[in-house]
């Protein structure tokens, strides 16, 4: 039981030695009073105190008001002292140890904060201080960073000349047909994997995967696949994804106070590069201005709509495949070209109408006299 | 020596902070572990009086700060060079960091060092460091470079000479700590490890790293007084195995009692017996910012001295 009292002995540090000095003690509403043997009392207001211990022996701490940061601490050894505190003291003057109160409001209202903020703060900020940044990057850095990532894939040494010389002529038409000036040199590389896929890099070097030529049956086809990728780079798209990335993985790990991981990030861009994460918005952008750069060029804009619809049946046919029967090889990992550009039924949609609006535009058979079919590769 | 704090409480406190530091992305964090230190220091006894902590949240902060300041400075050169010149140089570049960091570690550990002790008090009166960090990075070297070229042998005077370096730079107010271990009374005990070590599956380990505390422990005073820390090999294999039992089947929670036990362990058997004239020890002050301290918890480089 506590016994309701005021006064009680304690011992002081005085914060310039280590000397132990014997005090009286008076509880006040407003303050503790202190009298030293032979000394006049001081005051410590609630406000200037703080506990540091509250169990026996019970510690109170008072900043002075010096330079050197000098604290004076009492020290009390009365079981009743802490209850007499918490009872004269006004309620401020709290505990060290919250209670922590559980309230399913706050709690929900706090997740929302917090899923909210970490949207905010890993994507929002992100993307805005890139879009800022990305026209200011220059070229050659981007080609730097666009040869780091191809140096990454054991692409083909030694391709086969009329296939290069046909897909080094369609890059060409179609940059010449731009209509703006664009700095990039465009540059094709060849994959020799079953997967159906392609890549622009930053900087102008493209990665065609073998499994896509083989689906390609005609030259506006191929033409189709490099317009929509020559986009990627003349829109920076990657340089812009690559920057999205690092920028949030490099906030990310600041914020969980990782430095190793913020060190990891920088130095391994080209490591993490593999995956260009593209935006829903940047492969439509891709797409209509991959259109628009076939017209330009006076390519049939339709070769890219059919090569699109059938790598859509063949990704239905593959997943429906693997519904029946339990298939080898791994869906997404063949099929990586339309499961990584989202929704390919709206795609194609939106392909279709912006086809339909220019259909009066004039077009002409691309290279007549060479037929992909007789030169495409072979399994 | 004694320590008052159990792992309930401490669990209630890191929960709490755990909770606040997920909710504000992080930033709490300083706040937690000054939360956690005050409560830790606080529940340390010596002669029947407590330590208390007097670092803030705010120290740690701009320490952090100005440490992630200059990561960020490492980041924006690495990634400049590399798409300025390519990655081989970038890697170039990365290396010489590290080379640079090496050396700028003992440094850090100095102020990490000088930050905490300059925080801690205890009657009132705050412990400093008055090491340098040109000298830990003497020490550091010197056995860095020795240890490998006399195959290991030179390992007890390293240890001896960074003990007597932590620990004789140390101070209680005006009062100095002295060390007196020396690398050759500990030679053959090392060479007797090292054959051990590897016959009896590593578990010698806990008999020499007893031997080797007991050792430094009663060779440190302080004034007239010698400090006295009479663990044996199985009372740190206890301590240790439990610990790792505990860690293990409450997946990482029982952290909070496992960081009690080790406190307890130490205060526990942790005496010191001789004079110390304690009413005449007098204030001595001394600043430092948490710059050290907050790299080296960034780095993730736990500071284990003393």
């Amino acid at each position: 039981m506590v016994t309701s009292k005021i006064q009680f002995s304690g011992s002081l540090f005085d914060g310039k030695n280590a000397q132990k000095k014997p005090v009286r003690i008076e509880l006040t509403p407003y303050h503790i009073k202190l009298t030293l043997p032979g000394r006049s009392a001081v005051t410590w207001p609630y406000s200037d105190i703080r506990w540091a211990a509250e169990t026996i022996p019970f510690h109170i701490e008072h900043q002075l008001n010096t330079p050197g940061e000098i604290l004076e601490t009492l020290v009390v050894e009365d079981p009743d002292f802490y209850e007499n505190c918490r009872r004269i003291a006004p309620d401020n003057f709290s505990r060290i140890t919250e209670i922590f109160f559980f309230n399913w409001t706050i709690f929900l209202v706090g997740v929302l904060i917090l899923l909210f903020s970490f949207y905010v703060a890993f994507k929002i900020v992100p993307h805005y201080f890139v879009g800022q940044l990305v026209d200011k990057v220059p070229v050659e850095w981007e080609e730097k960073l666009g040869d780091a990532v191809l140096s990454a894939f054991p692409v083909e040494k030694n391709p086969d000349p009329k296939v290069m010389a046909l897909l080094t002529d369609i890059l060409h038409l179609l940059k010449q047909s731009k209509v703006e000036e664009t700095p990039y040199n465009l540059k094709i590389f060849i994959l020799q994997t079953e997967q159906i896929n392609a890549l622009a890099l930053p900087g102008g070097n493209i990665i065609v995967f073998e499994g896509l030529l083989k689906i390609a049956d005609s030259n506006e086809e191929l033409a189709g696949v490099l317009a929509h990728e020559a986009q990627h780079i003349f829109l920076k798209h990657s340089t812009r994804g690559i920057l999205r990335n690092l920028a949030s993985g490099m906030l990310l790990a600041l914020v969980l106070g990782d430095a190793n991981a913020v060190m990891e990030s920088a130095v391994s861009i080209a490591g993490k590069l593999n995956t260009l994460g593209f935006s829903r918005k940047m492969e439509t952008e891709a797409d209509m201005k991959g259109v628009e750069l076939m017209l330009d060029a006076k390519i049939n804009p339709q070769g890219m709509l059919s090569i699109y619809n059938k790598l859509l049946k063949k990704e239905l046919k593959l997943e429906e495949n693997k519904k029946n029967v339990s298939t080898s090889k791994n869906v997404k990992e063949i099929f990586s070209y339309l499961s990584t550009h989202p929704s390919a039924k709206s795609r194609l949609k939106k392909l279709e109408k912006k086809i339909k609006n220019n259909a009066d535009k004039l077009w002409i058979p691309l290279y007549p006299n060479t037929h992909w079919n007789e030169i495409k590769p072979r399994d | 020596m004694g320590f008052q704090g159990d792992g309930c409480t401490l669990f209630g406190i890191t929960f709490i902070n755990l909770i606040k530091t997920i909710f504000t992305l992080g930033f709490y964090r300083f706040w937690a572990k000054t939360r956690v230190r005050q409560y830790l220091w606080g529940q340390t006894l010596l002669a029947g009086d407590r330590f208390s902590y007097h670092g803030t949240a705010k120290e740690l902060l701009r320490g952090a700060v100005r440490f992630g300041l200059f990561f960020l400075f490492f980041v924006a050169v690495s990634v400049y060079i590399f798409l300025k010149f390519g990655s081989e140089e970038s890697e170039l570049v990365g290396n010489l960091f590290t080379v640079v960091f090496m050396f700028w570690l003992p440094f850090l550990m100095v102020g990490a060092w000088r930050y905490r002790l300059s925080r801690t008090a205890w009657r009132g009166i705050r412990f400093s460091f008055h090491g340098q960090g040109r000298q830990a990075l003497a020490v550091y070297f010197k056995g860095y470079l020795a240890v490998p070229l006399t195959l290991g042998l030179y390992w007890p005077y390293f240890k001896m000479e960074t003990e007597k370096f932590w620990r004789q730079n140390s101070r209680f107010g005006d009062l100095r700590m002295r060390f007196s271990g020396e690398g050759k009374d500990f030679l053959k005990k090392f060479i007797f490890a090292l054959l051990l070590t590897p016959l009896t599956l590593g578990f010698y380990l806990f008999w020499f790293s007893a031997d080797l505390s007991r050792y430094i422990w009663s060779h440190t005073h302080i004034g007239d007084a010698t400090f006295h820390f009479p663990i044996k090999g199985g009372d740190y294999f206890n301590l240790k195995m439990v610990n790792f039992f505990i860690i293990i089947f409450t997946l990482g929670l029982g952290n909070s009692w496992v960081v009690v036990r080790n406190r307890k362990f130490i205060t526990d058997h942790l005496t010191f017996s001789g004079n110390i004239e304690l009413n005449r020890v007098v204030q001595e002050m001394q600043d430092s910012g948490a710059f050290g301290e907050e790299s080296m918890d960034i780095m993730d480089v736990p500071i284990e001295i003393g």
